[in-house]
């Protein structure tokens, strides 16, 4: 194929008026969408760090107000008492453990409009600080959010689509692909060049969008925190979101191309691709969603709230027997000084006799919850839009994974604080340790589990596009033959 | 005539394939909706029922103690699902399911089902209402598009017009053969539908909703229907209609709605949690309006007694300081949940008037409001479990305020006291509140309805070959 052909196309694309349109339609949805994440990354970096900036000074203010009523005295409540250690772990020393925002972060919401970026650890019980999420209009997050995710997910495929397959079916109807035929040479490399420039109209543009927003937001987000950037593997990260891009619109580009050679006309053949647009992007995820519904339903927070309450009454039931036994089971704590009828070393207490109780039941509802998160990890194979869609929000770190992550990371960090305050709290002694409370070191997934979970989004587009491309091709050299009648 | 254009409409149907192989997996997907959601509502009711007969037994059933443990105790009041919600879930996965009513604080209410779904349900979730509002206008647009512009490819339309066919009429005949062929298509969900209702037992109340929903969607495909006619009608090839009506379809369905409602986000921004927890923190930590409205009511009551040291006081300060906390508390409540909750009222207000550009955001939000599954429902239950705590708080208060403590000995109360607190059963918003709430929304259907059908009124006579 030569040069002429080349220049031919190029010319032609740029004066194409529906590629002018979408070119226009796909650069200001892009606009919002990057303005949009913009916003939003902004405002969680300044309440993220004006909380960082709150736990510290009010850290510091109880440690000099205890040591200040240690030295002079003074009246003050036994539930304001910054020298209680239960007061403090409970309330006035509590502490909030962050998940920073990627530099992508805001390119693709994922699940972080749902949960929060941040957690709260105390001595209360942690599955309801758990449960605590962010703040959005539930109609938000039933429509989802206008981010470049959906850009790439939803609208790029449509506009890809549109641009790809209906010119070489006009161009049949109209007795041009003779002459494109004997002009090009090969009809395949000209159908693949075609391709591959309007997948480049389409792309480019996502793909410098991604990039400028990565330039712009830096490790801001792990700075705010007072994280290591270094442990942000942003490069790592673009390059698995580029990745993900490329691969979802190649699928997209050769499915196009594909039915582009297939001997329909203009309507039919821009029916098939919009049918094939809304199994992939909208019937599949539904099948999926229904199914899922049908074999593993979510299991019940009422179930689990009642089941709370019932052990919560069976241990308060034994009030100071908690303790006793509690003692028991561990004579280290039982020092000379331990009160009986200590209303803080009771409650904490009765609070661990009830996540004890709790324990199976937590285990159930985890388990439940794995083997509904194992069947969506098997159905999303039945959509690349699914695939992608994931793909893009943990290579963003907005995913399922890493908030789970962080979860996790929470949770025992919960454990150390409740080893740290617990003696404390039965000992009932003035409590002065504010120094020594354990702070939060939140680990960043390694690159090797960001890797491993992005190669399943990456391959299966791989495949079908792959798939699509031969039969394109075998589709496009039969046609050359015919058309140019060799 | 009526009967000789339904009859053709219907034999074209019968010939293409595509429409039959998305009408079979609409059909099963409906019937799978339907039946999935309907055995989800009954266990969640189940659960429901069993959890607030659980919560009241073990209010009753608390030991003697301190009227203020009993308040600590608190109670957990359970959202009830919405007799609709087997058709139009609507909001519910993204409201808590429920809220700690405790001492002191205004929780927010915990547990939205979306945070244990995992990211498979932010994708694609399908319910009988998305089916009926975003799906079944694609099989309209297929129906529809090539109706009129079909036929005046083919040329049979100029041959109509030479045998003497009035245009108007035989577009008021098309519109009439693809609205009983889509009301044909319908009837099996709504009478599947309304056999689960009736199943459930359904209320008076509820039964209306599901009328006021027929009316809405019958108004909002009866839109799209003549919509469909009327570029049909004004487009000279089937390829330039379904091009048009696709291109509607997806920017009114999947774009529009969410770029209104980033709009109404940035409009009346939504805090974020951190930001709202530490100004409610803020707020209650400000104590010298807490100890100015304490002295007050300790000046009134010295005044009414007639007595000058609180010593002297017939009645116990600590219920009174108490009382006055939950008050200060309750202003700042008011205030700050209030704020979050007229800010989201705000956005869906937006929504409603902006469905004059995407319908479909009226037509959810008309049909989430019938269902009892919207914001506004939700709020009423969230401000009904809030004043509950309030009467609870009240009467532990009132009582510890009657009984002074004597001798040193700790008050205790007992079962009597538990007995005072009435049950919490929830009255629900009824259909006129809801209808009235979607003023808005309704008024965009209508004339969703009427405007292109005046438009293909107009087009129709004057209808080129």
């Amino acid at each position: 194929m030569n040069r002429v052909v080349l220049r031919g196309e190029l010319r032609l694309l740029i004066r194409d008026p529906a590629v002018q349109v979408a070119l226009f339609v796909l650069l200001a949805a892009l606009a919002a969408a990057v303005a949009q994440g913009l916003l939003r990354h902004d405002r969680l970096l300044t309440d993220l760090a004006e909380r960082l900036y709150e736990d510290a000074a009010r850290l510091e203010a109880v440690k000099w107000q205890a040591i200040r009523l240690k030295e002079q005295g003074g009246e003050i409540s036994p539930f304001r008492d910054p020298r209680n250690a239960d007061v403090v772990g409970r309330r006035l020393g509590v502490q909030h453990p962050m998940l920073p925002p990627t530099a992508l972060g805001s390119l693709s919401v994922g699940q972080s409009d749902l949960h929060a970026a941040w957690q709260l650890v105390s001595l209360d019980p942690p599955d309801r600080l758990l449960a605590e999420g962010e703040f959005a209009h539930p109609r938000q997050l039933a429509i989802g959010r206008f981010d470049v995710s959906f850009v790439v997910v939803y609208l790029a495929p449509l506009l890809l689509l549109g641009l790809l397959a209906v010119n070489p079916a006009r161009e049949r109807e109209e007795g041009m692909l003779p002459m494109l035929a004997l002009q090009s040479g090969r009809l395949d490399a000209w159908l693949g060049l075609r391709s591959a420039l309007r997948f480049g109209l389409v792309a480019v543009p996502i793909l410098l969008a991604g990039a400028g927003v990565v330039l712009w937001h830096g490790e801001s987000g792990y700075e705010a925190v007072g994280e290591d950037p270094a442990a942000a593997q942003t490069g790592l990260r673009y390059l698995l979101w580029a990745l993900q891009v490329v691969v979802y619109l190649t699928f997209w580009t050769t499915l196009g191309a594909w039915v582009g050679t297939l001997p329909l006309d203009t309507v039919r053949t821009a029916l098939t691709l919009a049918g094939a647009w809304l199994m992939v992007v909208v019937l599949l995820p539904a099948v999926a969603n229904v199914s899922l519904e049908l074999r593993h339903p979510q299991p019940s927070r009422i179930e689990y709230v009642d089941a709370m309450r019932a052990a919560t009454d069976a241990a308060r039931a034994e009030g100071s027997a908690v303790l006793a036994q509690y003692l028991e089971d561990h004579p280290e704590m039982a020092g000379e000084d331990v009160d009986f009828d200590d209303f803080f070393a009771q409650r904490l207490l009765v609070q661990e006799r009830v996540q004890d109780a709790l324990q199976p039941l937590s285990e159930r509802f985890e388990q439940q919850r794995q083997a509904r998160s194992r069947q969506v990890a098997a159905l999303r194979l039945l959509s690349p839009a699914m695939l992608a869609m994931d793909g893009l929000a943990d290579a963003a770190g907005t995913g399922e994974a890493r908030q789970q992550d962080f979860q996790r990371q929470v949770q025992a960090q919960h454990e150390t604080w409740r080893e740290f305050f617990m003696p404390r709290v039965l000992t009932g002694e003035a409590f002065l340790d504010h120094d020594a409370i354990p702070g939060f070191e939140r680990t960043e997934e390694s690159a090797s589990s960001l890797l491993a979970r992005a190669a399943i989004p990456l391959l299966l587009p791989t495949l079908l596009a792959t798939f699509f491309t031969t039969l394109a091709l075998r589709r496009s050299r039969r046609l050359h033959k015919v058309v140019a009648g060799r | 005539m009526m009967k000789r254009l339904i009859a053709k409409e219907w034999l074209e149907l019968r010939r293409d394939g595509s429409f039959w192989m998305l009408l079979v997996i609409l059909a099963l997907l409906a019937v799978g909706a339907v039946l999935g959601a309907a055995e989800q509502a009954r266990v969640q009711h189940e659960a429901w029922h069993a959890a607030s007969a659980g919560e009241r037994e073990r209010w009753l059933q608390q030991e003697d103690k301190h009227p203020h443990s009993a308040a600590h105790y608190g109670l957990y009041a359970f959202r009830p699902a919405a007799p609709l919600a087997f058709f139009e879930p609507g909001l519910h996965p993204y409201l808590p399911v429920t809220v700690w009513l405790e001492a002191h604080r205004q929780n927010e209410a915990l547990y939205r089902p979306a945070q244990d779904a995992g990211s498979a349900g932010r994708f694609g979730q399908l319910t009988p209402a998305t089916i009926v509002t975003a799906l079944l206008p694609l099989l309209v647009v297929l129906l529809a598009a090539p109706a009129i512009a079909g036929e005046r490819e083919r040329g049979t339309l100029r041959l109509l017009m030479a045998q003497g066919v009035a245009p108007g009429r035989w577009v008021l005949g098309k519109a009439l053969a693809l609205s009983v062929l889509l009301l044909l298509l319908l009837l099996p969900l709504w009478l599947l539908a309304t056999a689960v209702l009736m199943f459930a037992a359904a209320e008076t109340d509820a039964l209306l909703r599901w009328l006021g929903t027929g009316v809405v969607v019958s108004l909002y495909l009866g839109g799209f229907l003549l919509i469909c006619l009327l570029v049909s009608a004004c487009c000279r090839t089937v390829r330039g209609a379904l091009l048009i009506l696709l291109g509607l379809w997806a920017l009114g369905t999947l774009v529009a709605p969410r770029i209104v409602m980033e709009w109404a986000e940035w409009r009346h921004p939504t805090p974020t949690s951190l930001a709202f927890r530490q100004a409610i923190a803020d707020d209650l930590g400000a104590t010298a309006e807490l100890d100015a409205m304490l002295a007050q009511r300790t000046a009134a009551l010295l005044k009414e007694h007639e007595v000058e040291r609180t010593s002297d006081l017939p009645v116990n300060l600590d219920g009174i300081r108490l009382q006055v906390g939950e008050e200060h508390g309750y202003a700042v409540f008011d205030e700050h949940f209030g704020r979050l909750h007229d800010g989201f009222l705000a956005q869906e207000s937006l929504l409603q008037r902006f469905g004059l550009i995407a319908p479909y955001l009226a037509v959810t939000s008309a049909t989430t409001a019938l269902a009892g599954t919207d914001l506004l429902h939700y709020r009423h239950f969230f401000d009904s479990a809030e004043q509950y705590r309030r009467t609870i708080q009240a009467l532990m208060n009132d009582y510890i305020t009657r009984h002074p403590e004597q001798d040193g000995q700790r008050l205790s109360a007992g079962a009597d006291l538990w007995a005072t607190v009435p049950e919490f059963s929830y009255e629900g918003l009824r259909v006129s509140n809801a209808l009235l709430s979607q003023a808005s929304a309704l008024t965009v259907l209508v004339l969703w309805f009427l405007v292109p059908g005046l438009g293909l009124l107009r087009v129709a006579p004057r209808l080129a070959p």
